[in-house]
């Protein structure tokens, strides 16, 4: 079987033009999409509310994850922990938090008779058990922690937020709750999403299944931070330099720009889109860019050995048509290639759910351009830097094929 | 019973080789190599070397191989080669395979002692031999908390510590400003002891016990607080706030609430930052680290006991390195020793006198306390009664008490025991601190005592380089303390000036097995930096998978479909060279999953997939060698001919494209943390992987039809002369 007959040659290069710029606007696209609608990061990045619920009938996590996203909240975690007491207890984890307002936290600030440097405490209402010295609303919005320079009084911490508009505090005894003796530490709770996501357990599971209160609820922060955002940028950046020096080193100078721009060209493809379908960016999505990194410069660098050595063999030939015939050779090869590898990923793409799915849908597309960059990005931009900077390429294709008999030394098979 | 057959079994293989290199002279070399490889192995077994057994018991197979009819020798040995990494393949996955399929023993319900026991039956081959390979094959290969679920760990950061270390800090600064105001101390140099001393005369600075963010400063007389004017107190007027009494005598400075608070936050965000560095340390673990207001949040896959308690140990070690002067030329305790009655003094509680060198040739007897453990008391305890106590008596200013492991040697047992605490009288000044630690190792001593145990050697930066030298240089023949999360790991005397900042901590008087764990446990502690504040394990809770069952199962299908596929479509586009390249694809998979069983990686979803990829990419070198095959036959060339000739040009595009994949790994590996770092050596190993594959194993198969079978025709897929 035979996907290209052999000796069959396309004008690849003749509407390179039409494709670089079918590229560029692509490319445009994606870094548009970065403004409008930009990206949608998921727990991972943004952090999240995490509830952990203890249900008093047996419920299968699928069903809680069910009714979490019928509620409209979007990929939840739910994850049962272990308890001898209680076999139904769950973490859920969803992305959405409920903030307040800087005219709330004002208010509140204001009410705690914290109020700012500057400003004079209304000393008729706040006495020093009542004085806060120093207030810190949890990013959730569903807690404050307030500090005191005496035992507080919590019951007039209570009524001192009775009056602020859509802050209210959560149902139950032990709130406010003084959590720190020491340093006179009071937490407050607030209504927040996690009573939502309660209310909506409660609707859809039934009221006789869910128990009136979550163990807890919580903020909790991103698991990649901006550390791990700066490691993994650094990272690709010198990783880029050194492939960079390879290729120059193994091939030649002219090589190693195009490689680089079809990289990035791959990689800011595959996430714009990501932006433009909306798909959650998770720390999956990074682990699927960097294959994108390892994928796009291997499909480059095997079309680049091609053309290095149809330059030493056609000394005749235009840079132009060596690029065409490389390519027309190898076609058959790429095709294939892309296919099996796409192939191997269709299938979560079918059956996978959730985060697998994307992952998928990144990788086949980063597949895709990874292909469709080395032919019609890679090639032509050298060809390109060849003709510009180096005015046809009689001289150096000397060195090219040095390069090639040097090659042979090295071929351990 | 199974280390009999095994010691005879291959003493045995071993004789029979011998036997046949003496009757064969042509393959002698071959057969030779097999019986010193199978001699190697019974020796093993006679002494209990497990991994040493395996690798001599694994080249018989490949020596035989060699012995073997076939083709040349470098095929043989290629051959002898690949099947060796199969096997020590099966022997990496098969304890994953066993835990997998029947379920982890959990040996719930017996003492550690009989575990203890249990296991090293099982590691000397009494229960059997699969009971022998799990209990010598340490690693596994686990699910990740996606699939399977873990271990989740809530620790709290104790960020009042961190409060009172910036409080300690200005503490500091202020008594150097001090010196140099109040004329005791000229010039930029740092004020030495003496002169801070001197400062006792004119006033005193008192740490708030009740809180961490206060100090207050007391003069003796009016006249010398004016010298501490606005202008002097600049430095410490944007983070403190300093209120005078009416008197101008008494000036108490306080950390401001929004500097505290930026403490808090840092303080918790760094201890986050340690707590992942420690983690990636430990391996290819695909842990969570996250934080929730002044708490982290670890979640740890698997559902080993033991990897737990490791990871427990190495994240809640502060690991807050000290070194301080002991103070020999004041002898605090004596006083206390002479006046103190016997009655008084807590149970366990003794002195006794040591010879302290004060300076070269100069010694000095001096009293410490020694605090004995009760019988079947904790040492955890004997510390709390000796702190305790200490906490009762006036401790100077500039001094504080150290308190050290104190440990016997118990002759009619042979070991060192730790039978309780001492103390040592220190500076309480710092002069090196764990921050100035460059680089951590465990290395093996190799000292004229002959113990063979292990130490930890620290190379510190220029800066900790040049204050130890010049601290050593100063105090020849005194005794300086290392002090490791507020314990003296020992306090060694001084020698000789010591330059290029080397610095080493011994592991105490444990047995070598124990000495290692420990050096390289502080190893990795140190390397990963020190916590900004103690944190203490608030809360621990396992947990289930984060995916349903049911999207673990399609997923699955996914990955099972996916690849079938993938081989299915290889094998209809290049008929038999497509057997080739799916067997080696399907070697591929599973030599990767043994190195990353090797790790102790864990395996999520994502993991998977990306193993489904790098079928993919282990495919495009064997369509990159077909291709080639394909062209040279149709330029009219023999099998074997194309075959080499194939190779040879294929290889080039295969080794670049391989090297610039490897390039983004290794240097991801580098730089990276986290998952990007498992992710990178995950690549690293996948292209190591399918070079040996791609290049090395599908020749193998070629050369056997080209040189062994010697088709005529080679089934490639396309109809030429010399192929069908």
């Amino acid at each position: 079987m035979e996907l290209i007959k052999p000796g069959r040659q396309y004008d690849f290069m003749g509407k390179r033009w039409l494709f670089i710029g079918f590229s560029g606007i692509l490319l445009l696209l994606s870094i548009f999409s970065f403004i409008k609608p930009g990206p949608k990061l998921g727990t991972d990045f943004k952090g999240g509310t995490e509830i952990e619920v203890a249900f008093t009938a047996p419920v299968s996590a699928s069903d809680v994850r069910e009714a979490i996203e019928q509620g409209g909240f979007s990929s939840p975690d739910v994850v049962a922990v272990s308890d001898p007491a209680n076999p139904n207890r769950y973490l859920i984890r969803v992305q959405d938090v409920s903030a307040l307002g800087d005219a709330q936290k004002g208010k509140i600030t204001a009410q705690l008779c914290h109020p700012d440097e500057g400003t004079p405490l209304p000393a008729d209402r706040c006495p020093v058990q009542l004085q806060a010295h120093e207030v810190k609303f949890s990013p959730g919005g569903d807690k404050i922690a307030a500090r005191y320079e005496v035992a507080p009084d919590l019951e007039g911490i209570k009524k001192q937020l009775a009056g602020v508009e859509g802050v209210a505090l959560r149902e139950g005894a032990n709130n406010p709750v003084l959590v720190s003796e020491r340093d006179h530490k009071v937490e407050i709770y607030l209504k927040s999403k996690g009573d939502q996501l309660m209310d909506v357990l409660r609707s859809s599971l039934g009221a006789d299944k869910v128990p009136a209160q979550a163990l807890r609820v919580e903020w909790i922060g991103p698991k990649a931070g901006d550390q791990l955002r700066d490691s993994a940028i650094k990272s690709v950046l010198v990783a880029l330099l050194f492939i960079m020096a390879y290729v120059a080193f193994r091939f030649d100078v002219r090589f190693a720009p195009g490689g680089i721009i079809a990289l990035i060209h791959d990689v800011g493809i595959a996430l714009g889109a990501m932006v433009i379908t909306q798909r959650e960016i998770t720390l999956s999505t990074v682990a699927a860019l960097l294959t994108i990194v390892g994928y796009s410069i291997t499909d480059t660098v095997v079309v680049y050995d091609r053309i290095r050595e149809n330059l030493s063999k056609h000394r005749d030939k235009t840079f132009a048509e060596i690029i065409n015939l490389s390519i027309s050779e190898m076609l058959g090869r790429t095709i294939l290639v892309s296919c099996a590898t796409a192939l191997s990923l269709v299938m979560f793409f079918i059956w996978g759910t959730g985060t697998l799915k994307d992952f998928a849908f990144t990788l086949v597309v980063g597949i895709v351009v990874g292909t469709y960059s080395s032919i019609y990005v890679a090639a032509p931009l050298t060809e390109w830097i060849d003709r510009r900077f180096f005015k046809g390429s009689s001289y150096k294709r000397k060195k090219v094929s040095r390069v090639r008999a040097d090659k042979r030394a090295d071929a351990v098979v | 019973m199974l280390h009999n057959i095994l010691q005879f079994g291959f003493a045995g293989i071993a004789g029979l080789c011998l036997l046949g290199a003496w009757l064969s002279r042509a393959k002698r070399g071959a057969l030779l190599w097999a019986a010193v490889s199978a001699g190697a192995a019974a020796i093993s077994a006679h002494y209990y070397v497990f991994w040493s057994l395996a690798l001599f018991a694994l080249v018989i197979p490949w020596a035989l191989l060699c012995a073997g009819p076939w083709i040349d020798m470098a095929w043989r040995v290629k051959a002898g080669l690949t099947l060796f990494i199969a096997l020590g393949s099966v022997l990496c996955i098969y304890p994953t395979y066993h835990d997998e399929r029947h379920g982890r023993e959990e040996h719930t319900g017996i003492s550690s002692e009989e575990r203890a026991e249990l296991e090293t039956k099982a590691q000397r081959g009494e229960l059997g031999f699969g009971d022998f390979l799990r209990a010598n094959i340490p690693f596994r290969l686990v699910r990740g908390l996606d699939l399977k679920g873990g271990l989740r760990l809530v620790y709290t950061v104790d960020v009042d510590e961190a409060i009172k270390d910036k409080r300690d800090r200005y503490y500091d600064d202020l008594r150097v400003k001090l010196a140099t105001l109040m004329g005791y101390h000229q010039g930029e140099a740092r004020p030495t002891v003496e002169e801070l001393q001197k400062l006792q005369e004119k006033l005193r600075i008192e740490k708030a016990r009740d809180r961490a963010d206060t100090m207050t400063l007391i003069f003796k007389d009016r006249a010398d607080s004016e010298k501490l004017t606005d202008e002097a107190l600049q430095q410490f007027k944007a983070e403190m706030q300093v209120l005078w009494s009416s008197d101008l005598k008494t000036a108490t400075f306080r950390i401001r609430d929004e500097v505290e608070s930026q403490i808090r936050e840092r303080a918790v965000s760094q201890a986050k930052e340690t707590v992942e560095r420690r983690v990636d340390a430990l391996g290819l673990k695909e842990a969570g680290v996250t934080t929730r207001d002044e708490d982290i949040i670890i979640e740890v896959p698997g559902e080993d006991e033991r990897a737990f308690d490791e990871i427990r140990d190495i994240i809640s070690q502060t690991a807050r390195l000290e070194f301080k002067m002991v103070d020999d030329d004041s002898d605090f305790f004596e006083p206390i020793a002479r006046s103190q009655k016997r009655e008084d003094l807590p149970k366990g509680l003794d002195f006794r006198i040591e010879n302290a060198p004060i300076g070269p040739n100069k010694t000095k007897p001096n009293y410490y306390a020694l605090m004995l453990r009760g019988e079947h008391e904790d040492m955890r305890d004997a510390l709390k009664r000796l702190q305790d106590w200490v906490a009762t008596l006036q401790v100077p200013q500039d001094n504080e008490v150290g308190f050290s492991k104190y440990v016997e040697y118990d002759e009619e047992r042979d070991v060192f025991e730790e039978i309780g605490w001492r103390t040592y009288f220190l500076f309480s000044k710092a002069e090196v601190t764990g921050d100035m630690i460059r680089d951590a190792q465990a290395v093996p001593d190799q000292g004229d005592r002959g113990m063979g145990g292990w130490y930890v050697r620290m190379e510190l930066t220029p800066v900790g380089g040049d204050r130890f030298e010049e601290i050593t240089g100063k105090n020849i023949k005194r005794r300086f303390a290392i002090i490791l999360d507020a314990k003296v790991e020992s306090a060694p005397v001084i020698q000789t000036k010591i330059p290029g900042g080397i610095a080493t901590i011994t592991m105490g008087a444990g047995d070598v097995q124990q000495q290692l764990e420990d050096a390289r446990k502080l190893e990795l502690v140190l390397r990963s930096g020190a916590l900004p504040a103690p944190i203490s394990l608030s809360n621990e809770q396992r947990i289930g998978p984060t995916l349903g069952r049911d999207a673990i199962s399609e997923s699955f299908k996914g990955a099972i479909g996916g690849g079938s596929l993938v081989l299915l479509f290889m094998l209809v586009y290049y008929r038999r060279a497509g057997v080739i390249a799916d067997l080696a694809v399907v070697f591929n998979l599973f030599l990767q999953v043994a190195v990353l069983a090797m790790f102790g990686a864990s395996m999520t979803l994502p993991g998977m997939a990306g193993l489904a990829l790098t079928m993919g990419i282990a495919i495009d070198a064997n369509v990159l060698i077909n291709e080639r095959i394909r062209e040279e036959l149709r330029a009219g060339k023999s099998p074997r001919a194309a075959v080499d000739v194939g190779y040879d040009k294929a290889f080039s595009a295969i080794l670049d494209g391989h090297v610039t994949t490897f390039i983004t790994g290794l240097i991801l590996a580098q730089y990276g943390t986290g998952p990007i770092k498992g992710f990178a050596i995950t690549l690293i190993i996948g292209i190591a992987v399918s070079l040996f594959t791609g290049v090395v194993c599908t020749r193998l198969m070629f050369d056997w039809a080209v040189r062994h079978r010697k088709v005529k025709k080679l089934s490639v897929g396309i109809k030429t002369p010399a192929s069908v």
